[in-house]
């Protein structure tokens, strides 16, 4: 029972994770109908960026606010330089030119920062909490991870669902034309779309750094997974994309422990394929809404 | 008709009698070089990660097989021939390692490739170099595959295959009583350097409690249910064979779990200046009591001939000091001795023959004998055996050496092997 249960917390902690950067790719979906294949580039940008900043610190929380001011400015840069040009002739080209992004950011990374792997410690204890005799395989950091996951939902789904805000980008990302002809600022909002997802994305960077490792490649892998969450999760919920974001570390987790490792990844694609076939809107989708 | 066939055959016959004599005697006069030598240079290719997910580390080696290259040349090069190395990043992507070896190869036109870096990448150009007759020298991967003269007769690996460090470790551990009465458990990456460790241990009898396995890239997220794994099969002395970032990984894992079994990591998995970047401040203590097998002089030891000199040059040319621009000056010296061997008249039958017949003379700083010829392209056959001390150094633990072959059956046996001191200045 005790394996079981190990392999249930372990697998919530590296969900959360995989659920942060899902809540990023979602994020610029739903504000911009763009599917954004360097939100990990920019992710591991700006977690350099607060690497920099904590050595030279050495506080975590000046770091972190480091790496959402850069993630910022890079969601703002990456949606004028090269989104806003390329999505006038139209949107796939957009979704192939955020690829562009990510391998020239990996390449800056190397140049600014080298290839070697370095290490990013975390604020709180990593090391499993000591209760009833046994050491559990979950960390006061990982409470950490799940509360910043589930606070940062509650914020993002009030800003969109209780602000003009976050209105004036629903309507800016589904209609620009409509919501152009309402008095929406369409090209803000979708700046502002940009510049949001960025921050979150630098928020996960950072979250993501102390269990994995920081290099210009090392979150490639998590954008696979952190993919097929959102996917899953219907790519414009919120909900959908934390809860299928932990559902996938917890498929990930069991499938290693009781079988082959090498099977989590096939057991995630038959997921992934299973759910386009029955559920192509995804399980938190709204497709309904929209077709009107 | 009839008559007019006469003249033609008799013409033919003449055409292809001078043809065959002009072309005999210009072999004969001056032969044909083969490319990528002239008078004055040698040209040599290499195919490396310099960027991308596999390059910490491995980015290391090739230049510091070009620093010493240089070093040579400032003494006059081999045979009167300076050294070029073209370094091509290949990002340890087997496309991209099919691109820049053909750039090498129709561009460049180099004589010889060496040091080629990883398994997959190295698999899909290796058919092409044998059937081009390139040499393919000192390849930087275990793949027990490459050791094949019948398919693969100009490929000639370096360090020991991953089969042959298995054995090497269950060795070790069937003969000290300690270990082997631990709970003996593995893991391993997916994928043929896995394959071929677990050939090593089910050739040596090895058998573990329990085995488990993470795929490669995994390692970005906590390794916790192979962790939880080995340790409710209470797992005291757990076989890892992964790469570096993995290790961190595992051993980051272990410790958060209160997890402390006795670990033996593969020697290409354990660099201590690789770990402490990833792990910190923590890896000292973390990798403390880690058993490692390694064939080279322990690089901290700065009072042999070899190290000092070697670290010298890496020194002159700003390069860190680790295992991976160690192993790329040791590389690099004995392929200068290998073209040396292979006398003024450089051609690449005379290089694969040279190294085919007089790799015993060989100086390096490898501690293990070096098995090459027409029938083996082994290359180092074992390994000691080591363990980290608390300042993440590799310490010495068996005076003497293991050797093993890469085949599918046999074991490892106790050797000793005296390597040769260096030659003057560590010029070939």
């Amino acid at each position: 029972m005790t394996t079981f249960i190990d392999y249930l917390l372990g697998g919530v902690s590296s969900g959360a994770i995989i659920a942060l950067m899902a809540l990023a790719i979602v994020l610029i979906w739903r504000s911009t109908r763009v599917v954004n294949f360097a939100q990990v580039g920019q992710a591991m940008f700006t977690t350099y960026v607060a690497l920099t900043v904590r050595d030279a610190t050495g506080n975590w929380i000046i770091a972190l606010l480091a790496a959402i001011a850069a993630g910022a400015v890079l969601g703002l840069v990456v949606h004028w330089l090269v989104i806003r040009p390329v999505k006038r002739v139209d949107t796939s080209g957009a979704i192939i030119a955020t690829f562009g992004v990510l391998i020239s950011l990996q390449a800056l990374a190397g140049m600014l920062w080298g290839g070697d792997t370095r290490g990013y410690a975390p604020p709180v204890s990593n090391d499993g909490i000591q209760l009833a005799g046994r050491i559990w395989p979950f960390s006061w950091y990982d409470v950490l991870v799940i509360g910043v996951t589930i606070a940062l939902v509650i914020g993002l789904t009030l800003l969109f669902t209780r602000t003009n805000i976050g209105l004036a980008m629903r309507a800016s990302a589904f209609n620009p034309e409509v919501a152009r002809l309402s008095g929406v600022r369409v090209s803000r909002s979708l700046a502002y779309g940009w510049i949001l997802a960025g921050m979150v994305g630098a928020i996960a960077g950072v979250l993501v750094a102390p269990t994995s490792q920081v290099s210009p490649n090392s979150f490639d892998i998590l954008l696979v997974f952190a993919f097929t969450a959102a996917v899953i999760g219907g790519l414009d919920s919120l909900v959908g994309a934390v809860t299928f974001g932990i559902g996938t570390g917890l498929v990930i987790s069991l499938v290693s422990g009781y079988s082959d490792s090498s099977n989590a990844p096939v057991v995630a694609l038959v997921l992934l394929a299973l759910n386009l076939l029955l559920k192509p809107d995804g399980v938190f989708g709204h497709h309904h809404s929209r077709a009107v | 008709m009839r008559n007019n066939i006469l003249p033609r055959v008799v013409a033919i016959g003449v055409i292809s009698a001078v043809a065959v004599a002009t072309a005999g005697s210009a072999g004969a006069a001056t032969p044909a070089a083969d490319p990528g030598v002239s008078k004055s240079e040698i040209v040599i290719g290499t195919t490396t990660p310099l960027t991308g997910p596999a390059s910490p580390g491995y980015k290391d080696v090739a230049p510091a097989a070009n620093a010493y290259f240089t070093y040579v040349n400032s003494k006059g090069g081999i045979n009167g021939r300076k050294i070029k190395l073209v370094v091509k990043d290949d990002q340890y992507n087997p496309a991209l390692t099919k691109k820049v070896t053909s750039e090498l190869i129709l561009s460049d036109k180099i004589f010889a490739l060496y040091g080629a870096l990883g398994t997959p990448t190295h698999s899909a150009v290796v058919a092409d170099l044998n059937r081009r007759g390139i040499p393919d020298i000192f390849i930087n991967t275990g793949g027990v595959s490459f050791d094949s003269p019948k398919k693969y007769p100009t490929t000639f690996p370096y360090f020991p295959s991953y089969t042959v460090e298995a054995k090497v470790m269950s060795y070790y551990i069937q003969n000290d009583a300690t270990l082997n009465a631990k709970t003996k458990c593995l893991m391993y990456q997916e994928g043929e350097f896995g394959d071929n460790a677990m050939a090593g241990f089910n050739a040596a009898g090895l058998s573990f409690a329990t085995t488990t396995s993470y795929f490669s890239g995994q390692q970005v997220a906590p390794f916790t249910s192979q962790v939880t794994k080995l340790a409710q099969a209470n797992c005291d002395l757990v076989v890892f064979f992964g790469v570096t970032s993995a290790t961190a990984q595992l051993l980051g894992t272990a410790a958060k779990a209160g997890f402390r079994p006795t670990w033996m990591v593969t020697s290409v998995g354990s660099d201590p200046s690789v770990l402490s970047g990833s792990l910190g401040a923590a890896a000292n203590a973390l990798l403390a009591g880690v058993y490692t097998p390694s064939f080279l002089v322990p690089i901290q030891d700065t009072t042999n001939p070899y190290v000092s000199q070697m670290k010298a040059i890496a020194d002159a040319n700003g390069l860190p000091w680790n295992f991976y621009t160690y192993y790329g000056i040791n590389t690099a010296y004995v392929l200068a001795q290998a073209l040396k061997a292979a006398g003024p008249n450089l051609t690449r039958a005379g290089l694969i023959d040279a190294l085919q017949t007089k790799a015993a003379t060989f100086r390096s700083a490898a501690v293990v004998p070096m098995n090459i010829s027409a029938k083996s392209h082994q290359g180092l056959t074992g390994y000691w055996m080591g363990k980290y001390n608390t300042s993440g150094q590799v310490e010495r633990l068996t005076p003497y050496i293991m050797t093993a072959t890469s085949a599918a059956s046999g074991t490892a046996k106790q050797a000793t092997f005296k390597p040769g001191a260096p030659t003057s200045k560590l010029l070939p």
